[in-house]
């Protein structure tokens, strides 16, 4: 993995994961910084010039170590469903990722002291430890999936969940956890090579998820967003085609949406199609129109297994 | 647009450089700038190379963005010229003045600090001497000026007079037009539609949304 500069904060710098990282990747420059957000929140930046071009940036969480989960966020039943970010931004770049419009740097931070996560939420009850990363590629520099799949098994009353769009083989060598369900986005072959780059492509995503399927893993399959183009039906139709949903403990269905704000923040740089799609603000958030919405959820849901879809709220 | 910014006439080697003096005192005005680049010369070890500051140290710390090939180094802006250097470390009279001006306007992909090391601390320095360094390193200036990304922004020629459109639906028209464009979608038969008030500009709105959407591949 190749950085450009990597950014020590001052209380990462004697940390052991982070001489760990700095041996397992490629890069050009170390700064010291006094705190990561001198960084990574300086004003004005632009995010997809830097993540162009990504730097990686090393930091210490104090505080805050898990949210509550947000009102478009899928929470699989679960009443107390909240999130949590050990690393923040991804190494994919998919051009409809909400991290562009919240985060205001397109550097990746990683937050060493992973170990104090454990201690900080061991009694809750179901967390998303991916939502700001895909942990998977990232799995031979960081071993952070690895790392959470071991806290699950000594509190077998947490459930996590840990999203990808990557393949990565090795995570599927270890014991699988009772109390980790591993979550696959998949899209179609079209929509991944136009708008999910760096991700693997379809066929690769299945052949993980077969593999942790064949491994005893617990898989929720996310189609999730569903992107719109001329010819939706036949694609995620020809897409389902190739998928065997009967292995998936649930499916999670829900069309493109995002909030104005960072839909806002995303056109200011974005000339992406996608991100500049004339979507329908409703109630603060940017989706499809009501009726195209309704009837992509309601084809992709008429593929499925009705008693294992999670339709988003 | 460019704003090239160097302390001394000797260290400027394009025209139309803006000449701030040693500390840079005066300053240009940065609206419509779309980069700003500090060229000079600064005190290190490293004696003839050429660095781009990743981090700037005077009574505040500052990051500029790096990228491209030049390679970057920290940098101390002092007040007073330095007898000793330090480790890799550049020492300057500007930089940290320049970046605390220019932020108001810019970001920090937008301000970039090419500094040639001209001496390890030896104060009585050449104005040929100064000028020579700096144009050795011309060619990598030159890739690195050429590198530099531009906003481009999307303009419209729109008739608004035909519409009665408040602010946030001019900035949906606005939207729309710069959908067209990508997509590559003929709207403009819609700017020729005339709307009487504000409830039949919405109505033409809706319209080209569908349209949009109709015509998205």
């Amino acid at each position: 993995m190749k950085f450009n500069s990597v950014y020590i904060e001052s209380g990462a710098i004697k940390h052991k994961r982070t001489s760990e990282i700095l041996q397992k990747i490629d890069y050009k420059k170390i700064i010291e910084v006094d705190h990561y957000k001198d960084v990574f929140c300086r004003p004005r930046q632009n995010y997809y010039l830097q993540h162009k071009n990504q730097n990686l940036i090393l930091a210490v969480k104090h505080d805050n170590f898990l949210y509550p989960g947000a009102e478009v966020c899928q929470d699989f039943g679960y009443n107390k469903f909240y999130w949590c970010s050990s690393v923040m931004n991804c190494i994919c770049d998919c051009e409809y990722c909400y991290l562009k419009g919240m985060y205001p740097s397109g550097n990746l931070v990683v937050y060493v002291n992973l170990e104090d996560y454990f201690k900080n939420i061991h009694d809750k009850k179901y967390i998303c430890v991916s939502y700001d990363t895909d942990l998977f590629p990232l799995e031979s520099t960081l071993g952070y999936i690895e790392k959470w799949c071991d806290f699950a098994k000594s509190y077998p009353d947490i459930t996590l969940e840990i999203r990808t769009k990557c393949k990565n083989l090795s995570v599927w060598k270890m014991e699988a956890p009772t109390n980790v369900i591993f979550a696959f986005s998949v899209s179609p072959d079209s929509i991944i090579k136009m708008y999910e780059h760096k991700t693997s492509s379809l066929a690769a995503r299945i052949e993980n998820f077969e593999t942790a399927q064949n491994c005893g893993f617990r898989t929720r399959l996310c189609i999730d967003p569903i992107i719109y183009c001329a010819d939706w039906k036949e694609k995620y139709s020809e897409m389902m085609g190739k998928i065997d949903v009967s292995k998936f403990e649930d499916i999670s269905v829900g069309s493109f949406r995002i909030s104005q704000q960072y839909l806002k923040n995303m056109r200011k740089y974005s000339e992406s199609k996608l991100v500049n799609f004339p979507f329908k603000n409703v109630n603060g958030y940017y989706q499809y129109e009501p009726e195209l919405q309704a009837s992509m959820e309601e084809y992709v849901c008429s593929l499925l297994p009705r008693n294992k879809v999670f339709l988003w709220k | 647009m460019e704003m090239i910014v160097s302390a001394l006439s000797c260290e400027a080697i394009y025209p139309n450089t803006f000449i701030c003096g040693v500390g840079a005192k005066k300053l240009p005005c940065l609206d419509g700038v779309d980069h700003l680049i500090n060229i000079g010369i600064c005190a290190g070890r490293e004696v003839g190379q050429i660095f781009l500051a990743n981090k700037i140290i005077g009574e505040k710390t500052y990051y500029p963005d790096v990228f491209g090939n030049i390679p970057s180094r920290n940098l101390i802006t002092v007040s007073s010229p330095v007898s000793e250097v330090d480790g890799d470390m550049l020492y300057d009279m500007e930089a940290s003045n320049i970046y605390k001006y220019a932020q108001k306007y810019l970001g920090p992909h937008q301000m970039h600090f090419i500094k040639i090391v001209s001496d390890a601390g030896e104060n009585k320095l050449d104005k040929s001497y100064v000028h020579d360094l700096i144009l050795s390193h011309k060619d990598k200036i030159d890739e690195y000026l050429s590198s530099l990304a531009v906003n481009e922004s999307f303009e419209f020629d729109l008739n608004l007079n035909k519409l009665h459109c408040t602010e946030t639906m001019k900035a949906r028209l606005y939207q729309q037009c710069k959908y067209a464009k990508i997509a590559d979608i003929d709207i403009s038969r819609f700017f020729a539609i005339e709307a009487r008030d504000k409830k039949e500009s919405m109505q033409l709105l809706d319209k080209i949304d569908k349209y949009l959407i109709g015509e998205t591949k």
